[in-house]
This record gives structure tokens, C-alpha cells and sequence, in this order.
């Protein structure tokens, strides 16, 4: 009896390894292409620019990338449980706003940075209770908050930018440690916090289950509501945080400061394997889809690329990037 | 009398099942042909076939002595054939008219002629004397009968010549199957050929002038009505053994009701009472779409009751969705695994740990909500083992395996949960003999370890062979109990139709 259980340890522990190689290998093919696309636009740009390869450059890079990956992390958990969320540019807007707005106005920064967040938090909950329980599809009802958040802010700034942020704020915002940016070192510990729970507890399962079939996971016992509610405060709370980052980064908020980061955090997703149809994508693969693109911006600005034309090229990259990722899927089925 | 509509030696497989087999039929100008047959007897598939939505593998299909080709639904259309389908097929937003008249409106350059459009569709209406129907109304509006008579007409506009109505009269009551009736004798009168497919024997008596038995693929007989009674018919809708592959309990049916359900309403599911023993496996039968899924789905949480109480164990639930119901412990599985039961592009793993992980705390994952992986992996494997999944690894996707497995699957997840109760949906529909055999064992092994199983089935020979009480339902409620040893094919086909 006891030598069978052993028998059967050891062969959970077999395909348990087997299950851990299988899994790793297979996140590195999903997340391949896309890596081997950004490896060989850094060497095309090294070659083509001295000044791509420089520690000041990538410092550049990783600070213009920060608060797009933050959002990207809240968009992963969206589009995994098959939803969207066209808010987070608002919340970026508004969120900052309103810590801006508490900092100038002598409020300590912590009670700014919490009231920020707070906002976020109340977005994610409208946009999850409208979702679940007033049945709205996700596209409409990210749609409305989003024009509410953008008007909100307008409306408590007056539409002016604020300035004067303390310096010990600024600071923060524009300093670092070698070439990493304090803001991109803050994205990169959310994004190992939030791919540890996407990847290793019930939270990450239950956010793939619903994105893979809502039915069968709620007759699983699942509390779609508050999962779905949860990841949408997510969502919003990771839009704030991007959006005070902001704040603190260019020294200013201003109510639009974030119009249409919400369409990057969904083309880094998709670009990093996630699928609009759910249940598929991860934190890492959406992380590359985020430095992807702005490694691309970078690059083509170094290489004195119209604007216009980086916006070209932007688009045609995730159309590339779902389409070799469509026929990779269809090959493999 | 002209024969319009003759089949000849039509074969039609499906991967290695023989769907029909050499069915030959011939249908005459100015009558009713009645087709009737068990559920999965192949008469859906040889409506398809005429309807051309599936190609036979052999055979020809004859249109007045003529070969014709119908490999496709608009060849189907333009040589006369039209049906009236059991699923409504209908636009529900828009108009009567619109409808009916849905892909020939009558165009104006390139608009829309609506004066002509609307006197067309009212004249196809008074041709069926249904003119009292709105034409502008829209067609959720109206009832399901009336909607059942809107789809008739539709059809007619395409002036068919040979007309196959599928189970018509299915959702209708009894002064609505009327009407249809007289619809019917009048496109007889107009000497169209009908084909009229039903579960009730009845019906084929009273308006039919000749019927066809089909089973297993085969037609088995064929006749006018005056040569033939119900009870022949039964035994050649029936005419066989009970296939020998359903396992034999050993264990017996205890004493405690499990589940008791006491005057149970829900939508479309009239006033159920039932008591389940520990041990017992109570199937469930009738026509299909006769509420068995509403009364699996009401036990599982999934519609909410109307009235009266479901007791598990003695003790009284309050099931306002799934979970509650997998907390007073009640297992389902589902009757369609791809849009219910599963998630496909989820691991083996995932998919059969997710009730455990959603309603038992602690045993597959850490107080911080960690799943603890190797734990879930012995777990899924030790269900593996039991129900035989052939699968690679527990990692592997679902959505790769094969329709048997992916239903083992789909059970499996519920093994580990410790349940009394048990419903099963159909669980064998449409999957391979050999892992029918491994579900049907595992049932009986949760009856022999005193859970309480319920069985719906659209299939008898199932229920007799898997279950020790048989319920058949009709119209939303039971209307008969057997005993299943005492119980014959024959009885359970005549208690569906015989009450009206």
C-alpha cells in the first residue's frame, strides 16, 4: 500500500516536472516571436544609431514604458477574463488630477497618492457592477466611464494643467537607480506581484476560467460578480498608479494626460499573446508586447521617423502580431 | 396517386457510426407520411439530408421519378422541398411580414416593395386561414403556436411541393395542434406531399395516411395507418435487445432519502415531487424537451424555483445559484460539455480541480489562495486513473481530446467534490461506446457508495439498463413512475404519448 502511494508520488512528481518544462517552454514559444521581433529591433537600431545603445537612452526607455506597462498589468486580467477596459486612460487623468490637486493644495503626498488610488478603485467597481450586475457588455460600459472620468477632470481642473508638484514628488518621478527609472522599477514589482497571482493562486485561475467559459465556471461554483468586480478594481487601481507616476514624471498633471494609453495597454496585451475571446495571455508576454512598442517608438524617433509614420508603424505591428499569432494557433489545433 | 418523393438506399455515417442505413421511402402526392422513430433513430438526419444540409454517403433521392441532386440547401429549396423546423427559425424583432417573406421581398429598384411584400405575406396567411394573424406585429409577439404557423407559412412562399414538418406540435397544447391540423389537411387538399415526423402515435392516427418506422437507421416498416395499431408500432419503433454492456451493480439502495424534492415549480417545470434514496439511480425520460432539463438544471441551482422545496439530506436548501447548490451537495454535470461543461482552452488539470478550488477552501491551495500544484496534480491524476482519461499529460488542453474524453473530463471534476447527489445530463450523448462504459461503471460506483443519482436520458435503452426507477416526463411534469426491472421500451414510449 505504501510502496503503490509512493508509486503514485512519484509519478505526480514526474508529470508534475514534466507539467513545469512543458509550461515554461511553452510560455517562451508563445511569448517567441514577439521576443525575437524586439531582440532583433534593439540590434537593427544599435547598428543604425549610435545613440540607441546608450545607458541614457534606455533610461529613456524604461521611463516611457513604465506607466503603460503598470496599465498593461490592470488590461492583462481584463482581456484574460474575455473583457476590455477603455477607462484607463481616463482614470490616468483623473486619478492624477486629483492627487495633483491634494499635494499643491498641502495635503501630505500619502494622502494624495491613497486618494488617487481611491479613484481608481471607485472607477474599477462602477465599471465591474455595471458589467456583472446592470449586464452591460464590457466595451460599452468602459466606453461611458471612460468619457465620465475624462469629464470629471476637466470639469475639477478647469481644464488647466496643475503645476507645482513638490519636488520630493517630482523627484521621484525623473530619478533612478543606474538605468532604471523609479517608476519602471515600481511597474516591474507590479508586475512580478500580479504574475505570482495570475500564474500560482485561485485568483489567476478563477480570472483564466471565466475569460475560458463563464457558464461552466459559475456552474463550478464560481462567483463570477465578485471575481469579475475584482478584476476590474484591479484594472482601475493599476490605471491610477500609472496615472500619479505620470504626475510625477513630467511635473504636471493634466486632465488628458492619459487619452488613449488605454488602446496601448490593449495592443501590448494582445501583441503578448493575450486574446480578446479570453482565457489566454500572461503578465510576461504583455510586458514584452509593452517594450516592444516602445523600443519601436524609441528607435524610429532616433532614426528621425515622422511621428506620423511611428503611428503607422505602431499599427501595422499589431496587426503583424495577431496574425502570426492567429495562424501559429490555428496550425497548433 | 403520383409518388413525388421517393428515398432510395440512402447510407449516411458519421466517423464510424452508421447514422442511416439503405433507407428507402417513398411519399405520394396528396398525403401525410408519418415518420416516427426513437430519439437517435436517424430522422433528424434524414430531414437534413433532404433539406440538404448533410450529403448522403449512398443513395439517391427522387423528385417524380427523376434523380435529383440536393447537396445543397438552395438546390434543396428550388426543387420544392421546404420544412418546417422544430426550432423556431424565426426573427423575433421583426415583423409578421418580414418574416415570412425574409429573402424574397418583392423590390422596388433596389428598395424594398413593403405594399407588395405585405400583400404577398397576407396572402399566404389566408391561404393557411391564419389571416387574423398582424402582418406588422412583431413575431416574439406572438404566441409559439402562432409562431409554429408563421414558420409554415414561410415556408409555403416558396411554393414547395413536398413539405416535411418536424415535430410541430411539440411545444403546442391540444386546441393548438388542432389548428395546425387543419393547416395541414388543407395543404393536403392543395396536394402537396407531407412528411410529418412526431413522437406521438396519436397524431400519426389521426392525420396521417401512411407511416414509417425508423430505428437505428433503418426503416423497419412502412404502411398505411389503416393496416396498423400503436402497439405494433411500439414494438417496431422498439424491436430489439437492450444492448449488454451496461454494468451490473452490486450495491443496493439504502433506506434515507437523499434528495427530496416537494411540489418543485420552476419555468416550463410543473409541480415535481420526488424522493431519492442513498444508492438509488433514478432515470429520467420522455421526449425530448419535456422538461428533464429543466428539473436537472432547477436541482442544480441553475433556474430559479418557483414554488415548493428541494431537501438534501433532510435538510431544506436555499439555492439561489450554483454554488449554493455544490455547497448543500449537489454535483451536476451538464448536458453540452463544449458551451456548459467545460473550459476548453484550459488544462485537463484546471478543469477538473476548479469546483474544489472554488468551494472548498484549504484542501488544494494555501491560506494566501496559492495552489498548492503538486497536491492538484495527484489529485487530477487520481481521477484520471478512475474514469480511464486518455490524456497525455493532466496538463494537457482540453479542447485537443476527444469528444469521450473530454466528457470524462467534464464528470471527472465532480468526483472529488463528496457530493450526495449527483444529476447527470445526458452524459453519453454522442460519444464512443467505450467511454460510455467507463461513465456508466463510475455511476454506479457513486450509487454504490450511497450517493443519490439522478440520470436524464434521451435514451430508453439507458435508462433500463442503468437505472433502478424510471420517471417519465411530459409537457414539464412526470406522468409516470416505473420500477425499471418491470419496465419495457414499450412502456416507456406509450406513457409519453398515451397522455394527453
Amino acid at each position: 500500500m505504501a510502496e503503490e502511494s509512493g508509486k503514485v508520488n512519484a509519478n505526480a512528481q514526474r508529470e508534475e516536472d514534466q507539467g513545469r518544462l512543458w509550461r515554461s517552454l511553452r510560455s517562451v514559444l508563445n511569448s517567441s516571436l514577439v521576443a525575437v521581433a524586439l531582440i532583433a529591433l534593439v540590434i537593427y537600431f544599435s547598428i543604425a544609431s549610435p545613440y540607441f545603445f546608450t545607458s541614457t537612452n534606455w533610461y529613456h526607455i524604461l521611463q516611457d514604458v513604465a506607466v503603460v506597462a503598470i496599465l498593461t498589468v490592470g488590461q492583462a486580467y481584463v482581456i484574460i477574463t474575455a473583457g476590455i477596459d477603455l477607462s484607463q486612460g481616463s482614470v490616468i487623468g483623473l486619478s492624477g488630477v486629483v492627487s495633483a490637486l491634494l499635494m499643491t493644495s498641502g495635503h501630505p503626498i500619502w494622502v494624495a497618492v491613497i486618494a488617487g488610488i481611491a479613484i481608481g478603485a471607485l472607477v474599477g467597481l462602477i465599471n465591474g457592477v455595471l458589467i456583472t450586475f446592470a449586464k452591460l457588455p464590457p466595451f460599452i460600459a468602459t466606453l461611458a466611464t471612460m468619457s465620465v472620468a475624462e469629464g470629471a477632470s476637466l470639469i475639477v481642473t478647469g481644464g488647466e494643467p496643475v503645476f507645482n508638484i513638490p519636488a520630493s514628488f517630482s523627484n521621484f518621478g525623473q530619478l533612478g537607480i543606474g538605468i532604471f527609472p523609479y517608476i519602471a522599477l515600481v511597474a516591474v514589482v507590479f508586475a512580478v506581484v500580479f504574475h505570482v497571482i495570475l500564474a500560482y493562486t485561485r485568483f489567476g485561475r478563477f480570472t483564466y476560467a471565466i475569460g475560458s467559459n463563464k457558464l461552466s465556471a459559475r456552474l463550478s461554483g464560481l462567483n463570477i460578480p465578485r471575481q469579475l468586480i475584482s478584476v476590474y478594481m484591479i484594472s482601475g487601481i493599476m490605471s491610477a498608479i500609472g496615472g500619479i507616476l505620470m504626475t510625477a514624471w513630467v511635473n504636471t498633471a493634466m486632465p488628458t494626460a492619459g487619452s488613449n494609453y488605454e488602446l496601448n495597454s490593449i495592443a501590448a496585451v494582445v501583441i503578448g499573446g493575450g486574446s480578446l475571446f479570453g482565457g489566454e495571455g500572461t503578465i510576461l508576454g504583455s510586458m514584452i508586447g509593452a517594450l516592444l512598442m516602445a523600443t519601436l517608438s524609441n528607435g524610429t524617433q532616433l532614426l528621425g521617423v515622422s511621428t506620423y509614420w511611428q503611428e503607422v508603424l505602431l499599427g501595422l505591428v499589431v496587426l503583424l502580431a495577431v496574425y502570426v499569432d492567429n495562424f501559429r494557433r490555428r496550425k497548433s489545433v | 396517386m403520383n409518388e413525388t418523393l421517393e428515398l432510395s438506399q440512402i447510407t449516411k455515417r458519421f466517423d464510424s457510426t452508421v447514422a442511416l442505413n439503405r433507407v428507402s421511402l417513398k411519399a405520394y402526392e396528396g398525403e401525410v407520411h408519418g415518420l416516427i422513430g426513437q430519439n437517435g433513430s436517424g430522422k433528424s438526419t434524414l430531414m437534413k439530408i433532404l433539406a440538404g444540409v448533410y450529403a448522403p454517403d449512398e443513395g439517391k433521392v427522387l423528385i417524380n421519378g427523376r434523380e435529383v441532386d440536393v447537396s445543397s440547401v438552395e438546390r434543396a429549396e428550388s426543387l420544392g422541398i421546404g420544412i418546417v423546423f422544430q426550432e423556431l427559425s424565426l426573427f423575433s424583432l421583426l415583423s409578421v411580414s418580414a418574416n415570412i417573406m425574409i429573402g424574397r421581398e418583392p423590390r422596388n429598384g433596389p428598395l424594398i416593395d413593403r405594399k407588395r411584400t405585405g400583400a404577398a405575406a397576407a396572402a399566404v396567411l389566408g391561404e393557411l386561414g391564419i389571416g387574423h394573424i398582424p402582418l406588422d406585429e412583431p413575431v416574439g409577439q406572438l404566441t409559439t403556436a402562432e409562431q409554429q404557423l408563421i414558420e409554415i407559412a414561410k415556408c409555403l412562399v416558396k411554393r414547395p411541393s413536398v413539405i416535411i414538418f418536424d415535430e410541430p406540435t411539440a411545444a403546442l397544447t391540444v386546441s393548438e395542434t388542432q389548428a395546425l391540423f387543419r393547416v395541414v389537411r388543407n395543404l393536403k387538399k392543395q396536394n402537396l406531399t407531407i412528411l410529418f415526423i412526431s413522437h406521438h402515435l396519436e397524431e400519426i392516427f389521426e392525420i396521417g395516411d401512411r407511416v414509417s418506422v425508423l430505428r437505428d437507421g433503418e426503416v423497419v416498416y412502412s404502411d398505411t395507418v389503416d393496416n396498423t395499431s400503436e402497439t405494433e408500432l411500439v414494438q417496431h419503433m422498439v424491436g430489439r435487445k437492450i444492448d449488454q454492456f451496461y454494468p451490473v451493480r452490486t450495491g443496493v439502495t439504502g433506506d434515507k432519502a437523499v434528495l427530496e424534492l416537494e411540489q418543485v415549480r420552476a419555468d416550463g417545470l410543473q409541480s415535481t415531487t420526488l424522493s431519492i434514496k442513498a444508492g438509488e439511480i433514478v432515470g429520467i425520460g420522455g421526449p425530448i424537451g419535456s422538461g428533464q432539463s429543466r428539473l436537472a438544471e432547477t436541482i442544480a441551482g441553475i433556474r430559479p424555483l418557483k414554488g415548493g422545496t428541494i431537501r438534501v439530506n433532510g435538510k431544506p436548501t436555499r439555492l439561489r445559484g450554483p454554488s449554493d447548490a455544490i455547497a448543500a451537495g449537489i454535483a451536476y454535470v451538464p448536458e453540452d460539455r463544449r458551451t456548459e461543461g467545460l473550459l476548453l482552452n484550459l488544462s485537463v488539470r484546471a478543469n477538473v480541480t476548479l469546483p474544489m478550488l472554488t468551494t472548498r477552501d484549504g484542501e488544494l491551495a494555501d491560506v494566501f489562495g496559492f495552489i498548492r500544484r503538486a497536491q492538484e496534480v495527484r489529485h487530477t491524476s487520481h481521477y484520471r486513473d478512475r474514469l480511464k482519461i486518455k490524456a497525455g499529460s493532466v496538463n494537457a488542453v482540453v479542447s485537443t481530446l476527444s469528444g469521450g474524453t473530454q466528457q470524462k473530463v467534464a464528470v471527472a471534476r465532480w468526483l472529488g467534490m463528496d457530493a450526495s447527489v449527483y444529476v447527470f445530463n445526458d452524459p453519453t450523448k454522442g460519444i464512443d461506446v467505450g467511454s460510455k462504459v467507463d461513465i456508466y461503471e463510475v455511476i454506479n460506483q457513486l450509487a454504490d457508495e450511497g450517493k443519490a443519482v439522478i440520470l436524464v436520458s434521451s435514451y430508453n435503452p439507458e435508462l433500463l439498463g442503468m437505472c433502478s426507477r424510471i420517471v417519465v416526463m411530459f409537457k414539464g411534469r412526470i406522468v409516470k413512475e416505473f420500477a425499471a426491472d418491470a419496465a419495457t421500451e414499450e412502456q416507456l414510449l406509450l406513457s409519453a404519448s398515451a397522455t394527453e
